[in-house]
């Protein structure tokens, strides 16, 4: 069995940082694995989690009041769920929920703050990651804000 | 007294009053003789029963924006240049139905209206409308998919051309080649001579057909001095032309500068009206559209001339693809100086002027394409 | 320029607005041979002409299949057609999806909304060949579940071992199991050999130029993506000059055209 630095090593959101980096990580880090159908979080609870799915789907929902819940978007092996780690504490804004098993390296947010404090540069490596998922996420939202297909 | 060959066949000179025994025997043949002539104060192109029909004693002034039709005082049938119209129209109607359809019990039958060609005897070509012919002869008659109309009425067509001995302040077919001397693809070709020891016409022929009429024609071998004087006349138009369009950078230059700033300034003069493309001899776009009885029983699909600079030219459903003035008079002019070059390997222009003569806001692609060539203004 | 009569076998809705007309040739050759991407000219008596890419399978001459969404005069009364219902076909234009020459390489096949319909001879003819292509997998987007074209046949194909289908719809209720979000979004996933691999995308214009993107971001050559285009259309013989694009007759010269050729074109706005 892979150890949870080999694990961590592995997502692509962490690829290539130095092993140094990734035992900074280690302390903030743990495996989760949910069933299919599995509500991961409600809108407006507490962010605390980062979550880097390592297979398996979630939904991201948006529940609108008598039209019941709509999915505006899935996110899949490699991607990244959760608010950051700035601000804290952060509430989450939509609703997630796993479509299939789903296994993910849970981030602890509150612990990823303080590595930021006493670590800037790696603080500042993994904001940039960050950075770069959310704005490829934004782009991909933008194309779905025009009707794609309706011409 | 030498007598002269020209190339591609013997010259000859007749009297100016020779025309009538040439349209007449144009007539006989069977050929329907079309050509300029004056009604209601408009040069244009239609039938020669004589040359009485012809524009005698009348002459032209065309420049950007600007066209007059003059007496004159020479007794020249040929002393002005163009006309609004050429000769794609009896090549390539305006209008012309390409299918009938027909619905009877629950069938639907489809026919191509049968219609043997008139065989126009086009009289008056320009070299630069010569060249247009050729242009139009690339386009429809010799690419991947050929137009059967073009081609019987092409090929049952008969040429006589006439050299410029003039040129109107919008010509340039010297700049690009094309004139104003006719260079073949005429069967027979006219020079006309006005002057103190008479009105002839110096008479040529490009074919085999051409020779077989002039035959019949009241010719005499050319005088040394007459052949002089037309070379002077034909050397004289090109000279006087003050128009030009530089091509060398073709199709390159316009391919590359989609967004100079320019195509916005024409743009804001442009009115898309069309006429350029209208009036140009080798524009051929045309749209497809139904008529049908009030039963829905037969319906002929028509054939119109249709040009881009018309919104609906690009539309596909849910709007057009070349919404802006800018876009559709770039699309123009670079179809024109560009791409026509990667379609048919000649540009589809010969420097005839109409384009910038019959625009209604005087835009001249003598002055556009140069204004294109300078680079983007430093702001 | 004159139709050929063919009449109406079967009607069937896909979507709302979208329909399937199966045809038959009332006259001449009982079979219409067709390759995958190309276009015929269907007239409808009194409305006019639209160009409608064929969506049948190559490999079964004796059925004309036409897959139309109504979107405007005409399309509006083809897709009042019944069976029995005379129309006419010219036909078939423009340059194929070059299927045989992409045998021994791996396959996206990328479209989105009623792109399906161009894009399902290649599927059909590639599945009538499975053996000479590597992976094969399909990417196919749509507004809503609602709005997937083909939903069975999409369904069959998820279900063999030898092809990848990914579908993915704008939004959707909980019901939908599957991705929601933009079809690019789902490039990444596949699991072709870049260094072998060729990309047949036909969808709307926005949607190509991004995938184009992603594909070349995967590692794709340009050469080896071909976009399917669409231009009005009314001659089909690269005669009426609507659908130039730059030096091209979308009609003659495409509507298949490899990325290098004509993304320089395709990237140039309003032309």
């Amino acid at each position: 069995m892979p150890s949870l630095e080999e694990t961590l090593a592995r997502h692509p959101f962490l690829a290539g940082l130095g092993p140094d980096h990734l035992q900074l990580l280690v302390p903030c880090a743990s495996l989760v694995s949910w069933p299919a159908d599995q509500t991961l979080f409600t809108a407006g609870e507490e962010a605390g989690q980062l979550y880097l799915l390592r297979s398996g789907r979630v939904a991201i929902m948006i529940h609108r009041p008598r039209r019941g819940p709509r999915t505006v978007y899935t996110l899949g092996e490699g991607d990244v769920v959760g608010m950051g780690w700035q601000d804290l504490p952060q509430q989450w804004f939509f609703d997630g929920r796993t479509l299939e098993v789903t296994r993910a390296i849970a981030l602890d947010a509150a612990c990823l703050a303080r590595l930021s404090e006493s670590h800037p540069d790696r603080g500042y490596e993994l904001l940039q990651r960050f950075v770069r998922a959310l704005l490829g996420k934004i782009k991909l939202l933008k194309l779905q804000l025009v009707d794609f297909y309706g011409s | 007294m030498s007598q002269f060959r020209w190339p591609g066949g013997a010259g000859a000179v007749m009297p100016a009053a020779a025309l009538g025994d040439l349209l007449a025997l144009l007539w006989r043949e069977g050929f329907q003789p079309v050509g300029p002539t004056v009604q209601d104060g408009y040069l244009g192109l239609d039938v020669l029963h004589t040359p009485a029909d012809l524009p005698q004693g009348w002459t032209t002034e065309a420049d950007a924006g600007w066209f007059r039709l003059q007496r004159s005082d020479r007794a020249a049938f040929f002393g002005f240049n163009l006309g609004q119209e050429s000769w794609k129209k009896f090549l390539f109607p305006p209008r012309l139905p390409v299918v009938t359809a027909a619905r009877q019990d629950g069938l639907i039958s489809f026919a191509a209206p049968a219609r043997p060609p008139t065989a126009y005897a086009l009289i008056g070509v320009r070299a630069c409308e010569l060249a247009a012919l050729a242009v139009l002869d690339r386009t429809l008659r010799q690419g991947a998919f050929r137009d059967p109309d073009y081609e019987a009425r092409r090929q049952a067509a008969l040429v006589v051309a006439v050299n410029c001995t003039e040129s109107d302040a919008a010509c340039f077919c010297a700049s690009l080649g094309t004139g104003p001397a006719v260079r073949g693809g005429y069967d027979l070709a006219l020079t006309e001579l006005t002057g103190a020891d008479g009105h002839f016409f110096l008479i040529q022929a490009g074919s085999a057909q051409g020779e077989r009429l002039m035959a019949a024609l009241p010719v005499q071998p050319v005088r040394e001095e007459q052949w002089q004087q037309a070379q002077a006349g034909i050397a004289a138009a090109a000279r006087r032309q003050t128009r030009s369009l530089a091509t060398a950078d073709l199709p390159g230059l316009l391919y590359e500068r989609p967004e100079h700033p320019h195509w916005e300034e024409v743009a804001a003069r442009c009115l898309s009206c069309g006429s350029c493309a209208l009036v140009c001899p080798t524009c051929f776009c045309f749209c497809l559209e139904d008529e049908t009885d009030l039963e829905n029983k037969t319906a002929t699909r028509w054939r119109l001339w249709d040009v881009c600079h018309n919104l609906d030219h690009s539309y596909i459903h849910g709007g057009w693809l070349r919404p802006s003035r800018k876009a559709r008079y770039r699309q123009w002019l670079t179809h024109k100086l560009a791409a026509w070059l990667d379609q048919f390997g000649c540009l589809g222009c010969t420097g005839c002027g109409r384009c910038l003569v019959w625009c209604p806001v005087a835009i001249d692609l003598t002055a556009e394409l140069p204004a294109l060539r300078e680079t983007a203004p430093k702001e | 320029m004159v139709p050929r009569p063919f009449r109406v076998v079967r009607y069937r809705r896909e979507l709302p607005d979208t329909f399937t007309l199966t045809l038959e040739p009332l006259a001449g050759p009982a079979e219409f041979f067709f390759q995958p991407g190309q276009f015929n000219m269907l007239y409808q008596m009194g409305a006019g002409e639209v160009p409608s890419s064929i969506s049948g399978a190559p490999g079964r001459p004796r059925e004309l299949v036409h897959t139309i969404r109504a979107v405007g005069n005409v399309t509006g009364v083809l897709q009042r057609c019944r069976p029995g219902d005379v129309i006419g076909v010219r036909g078939p234009f423009g340059t194929p999806w070059p299927v045989a020459a992409l045998a021994g390489r791996d396959l996206i096949i990328l479209t989105g909304g009623l792109g399906l319909a161009p894009l399902r001879p290649v599927i059909y003819a590639i599945l009538a060949r499975r053996q000479d292509y590597g992976a094969v997998e399909i990417i196919y987007g749509a507004r809503s579940p609602r709005d997937l074209l083909y939903r069975r046949e999409l369904e069959r194909w998820r279900g063999r071992f030898d092809l990848r289908v990914h579908v993915t719809v704008d939004s959707a209720s909980p019901d939908w199991h599957g991705n929601v979000g933009v079809v690019t979004n789902l490039i990444p996933r596949t699991r072709i050999d870049t260094c072998h691999a060729a990309a047949l995308i036909c969808g709307p214009g926005v949607m190509m130029r991004f995938a184009v993107q992603e594909l070349v971001k995967l590692g794709l050559q340009i050469q080896d993506i071909y976009v399917s285009l669409e231009r009005n259309m009314q001659c089909a013989l690269g005669l009426c000059g609507h659908c130039q694009l730059g030096p091209f007759f979308v009609c003659k010269d495409g509507p298949v055209f490899s990325y290098d050729r004509i993304g320089p074109w395709f990237e140039k706005r309003e032309v």
